[in-house]
């Protein structure tokens, strides 16, 4: 099991994850430090580099991806977005 | 420990600060923007609805219109020539937002697409306006990043992921600048200025059901109010009545205004007992309020009876897909309910500050000092919703938010740069300028028998519980008993983590401290105004009282001052809108 709790840069690069979920709506707020939150640690490595890309657009254009309406551009984003969407659905 | 200067600072940024940022970085001066997240994720990208200004572009329209429906919205509160001005001004400024490239959705002529709103009314109080300009219902977004891209444009220096700690100033209360820390870095920094704008936002997430995102900790007020200064009208909170009950998050307006309308457990249009002419589109107070009665009298819908109903689907699912198609989707996702089929459950949640740091009509700060009760402070500018010019007064109206970003945003620029000019070299620091800052950083080095997590919950639920939309005497009473035992745990508080790079558990803790702050100025403030009006509605003292009350609340943290002084009801050029009774 990958462990990011491990201090050093991981843990460094992974606070800075959670500190770019801070958004300017709260319902990505909620969304996204809630499934940070939940996830972190058993992500794997390839869905962490797809959420800072996530985490890296602009609040509307998450949004718009989550609802479908903008692909996710490559296959490794578009899993973490069904991903976030059943989170969402469940919350 | 690092020093940058600069000739301006704007410390926020969101659509007021980027705002003022771009009138100073056109000129030739240098201009810094401090941002605890990048800045296009500041809370400004929340407002849907849109941006308020008489174009008459679908009706009929007048900015004297625009400035009663604002004077009475605001419970008579507002001083009169800060709303002139803004009214006088908005059109001008949304048409600037045009021609930067700003997205407004467009009329089949091609002009800006206006909706109506809450509140709004054709000569004086008559029939419905459509006066509020929207870029489908992401205005906020558009009017963001539209800005930020024009900084950029203009060479603006951001400092992104930067959190101000205090403001720097000097024996003769000039503002020198401001101490930061990164937050990636956990490094100290003294940024240095000839003039400071705070533009920090809000601090709705004092309340435990909010509409803000997790970033409005009123940053801004808690230094404002460390440096000995007031905060105005802070009994003041606007609770938006259409929040996704249990989660707090904004179903704007607009939907009410596309032809939504409110029910109750019986399946009343219960607006209609309310506010017989306006109904689902009265001021938000007065909407909040009767849901807020609704549900304390048992109409409230679902098996806790804890909310009731948004009912939208009569516009039929092309109108909803095509004019509300974020709201749709909100819906779906945080209610489970997809509003072409069914209603959507909405409660009151806190949405806006309409007190703050008290500023004249060029966005300076003022305080009482010996030459009056609203001297400037020199080099110190606050503009949007941590300021209080005062436009909103006791409530503010939808669309009106917007509007003050760019209009006093524009205006403190301007001044800022007579200001710089005036003012052409800097001021010797003081040798201790960084001592504050740096002594709220030392403090959370240490360990402590009390949590942050756990103190910022009961502070959230305290305020809820003695703030909320209906308040007496003793619940407030006892809501300030609670904040000392809470002031009390919080000087016991530290953290297990102590490591400098990306902590976010101390930037909490820090933004803990602003919050307890903003509590404490709320409560004493609403417990002293004894009268009821506009979002402050106090169910011992029912009545709005002109005779003691046409003042503003002025709070000072020491000794928890409260003093007062005259709303201004005379306006630049036309005449006064005098007090009478707020129907609608």
């Amino acid at each position: 099991m990958f462990d990011p709790v491990a201090a050093g840069p991981m843990r460094e690069r992974f606070d800075g994850i959670s500190w770019r979920c801070r958004r300017g709506l709260l319902e990505l707020d909620l969304l996204l430090g809630g499934f940070w939150a939940a996830h972190r640690a058993t992500l794997r490595p390839e869905a962490t580099a797809a959420f800072e890309r996530l985490l890296a657009l602009p609040d509307m254009a998450i949004v718009d991806m989550l609802h479908g309406h903008l692909p996710a551009g490559d296959a490794e984003l578009a899993r973490l977005i069904e991903g976030l969407q059943h989170f969402r659905d469940v919350k | 420990m690092k020093t940058r200067r600069f000739d301006a600072l704007i410390i926020g940024g969101g659509g007021a600060g980027l705002r003022a940022a771009l009138q100073l970085a056109r000129s030739d001066h240098t201009v810094a923007v401090v941002s605890k997240v990048f800045p296009t994720r500041s809370h400004t990208v929340s407002a849907q609805g849109g941006i308020t200004a008489a174009l008459a572009n679908v009706d009929d329209d007048r900015w004297e219109w625009h400035m009663y429906d604002t004077v009475k919205g605001g419970d008579w509160l507002g001083d009169q020539d800060a709303i002139e001005f803004m009214c006088r001004e908005a059109a001008s400024a949304v048409y600037e937002l045009e021609h930067m490239g700003l997205p407004f959705s467009r009329l089949d002529n091609g002009r800006i697409y206006q909706r109506p709103f809450g509140g709004q009314s054709k000569n004086f109080g008559g029939e419905q306006a459509t006066r509020t300009c929207a870029a489908a219902d992401r205005t906020g977004h558009a009017l963001l990043h539209t800005l930020y891209q024009q900084n950029i444009k203009h060479r603006t220096q951001f400092f992104d992921e930067y959190f101000a700690l205090d403001l720097v100033r000097d024996a003769e209360g000039y503002c020198l600048g401001v101490t930061a820390t990164s937050i990636e870095t956990g490094e100290p920094l003294l940024i240095e200025a000839r003039a400071t704008l705070l533009a920090t936002g809000g601090a709705g997430r004092v309340f435990g059901n909010s509409s803000n995102a997790m970033i409005n900790t009123g940053d801004g007020l808690g230094m404002v109010l460390r440096a000995g200064l007031p905060l105005q009208d802070m009994e003041f909170w606007q609770f938006h009545p259409t929040g996704i009950a249990g989660v707090g998050c904004l179903i704007t307006e607009g939907a009410r205004g596309e032809g939504g309308y409110l029910l109750n457990r019986h399946g009343e249009r219960f607006m209609q007992r309310y506010a017989p002419h306006a109904q689902d589109l009265a001021g938000r107070d007065v909407v909040a309020r009767a849901i807020a009665i609704e549900i304390a009298e048992g109409r409230g819908c679902g098996a806790q009876g804890d909310h009731v109903e948004l009912k939208l689907d009569h516009l039929g699912e092309a109108a909803i897909a095509q004019k509300l198609p974020g709201i749709r989707e909100l819906s779906i996702r945080f209610a489970g309910v997809d509003p072409a089929h069914a209603p959507i459950p909405v409660a009151p949640t806190a949405h806006y500050m309409m007190g703050g740091i008290p500023t004249n009509l060029h966005g300076q700060v003022v305080a009482p000092a010996r030459f009056g009760p609203e001297e400037p402070v020199p080099g110190l500018y606050a503009v949007g919703e941590c300021a209080c010019v005062s436009v909103h007064g006791a409530n503010r109206l939808g669309g009106n938010s917007l509007l003050d970003l760019v209009v006093f945003g524009r205006a403190a620029g301007r001044h800022m740069l007579e200001y710089l000019r005036d003012n052409p070299y800097p001021r010797p620091l003081p040798d201790d300028a960084a001592a504050a800052g740096l002594a709220r950083l030392a403090r959370w080095d240490r360990k402590g028998s009390e949590r942050v997590a756990a103190i910022t919950a009961d502070l959230r639920r305290l305020m809820q519980k003695h703030c909320g939309v209906f308040r007496t005497d003793g619940v407030l009473r006892e809501g300030l008993a609670e904040l000392d035992a809470l002031e009390a745990r919080l000087a016991q508080a530290g953290l297990q983590d102590t490591s400098r790079v990306f902590n976010t558990a101390r930037i909490e803790a820090l933004e803990l401290e602003n919050l307890v702050a903003v509590a404490r100025a709320t409560l004493v403030s609403a417990r002293a105004r004894t009268e009821s009006r506009g979002a402050h509605a106090r169910e011992d003292f029912p009545q709005r009282d002109d005779a003691n009350w046409l003042r503003h609340t002025l709070y000072v943290r020491e000794g928890d001052q409260l003093d007062t002084k005259p709303v201004r009801l005379k306006p630049l050029t036309v005449e006064s809108i005098k007090p009478k009774e707020r129907v609608y």
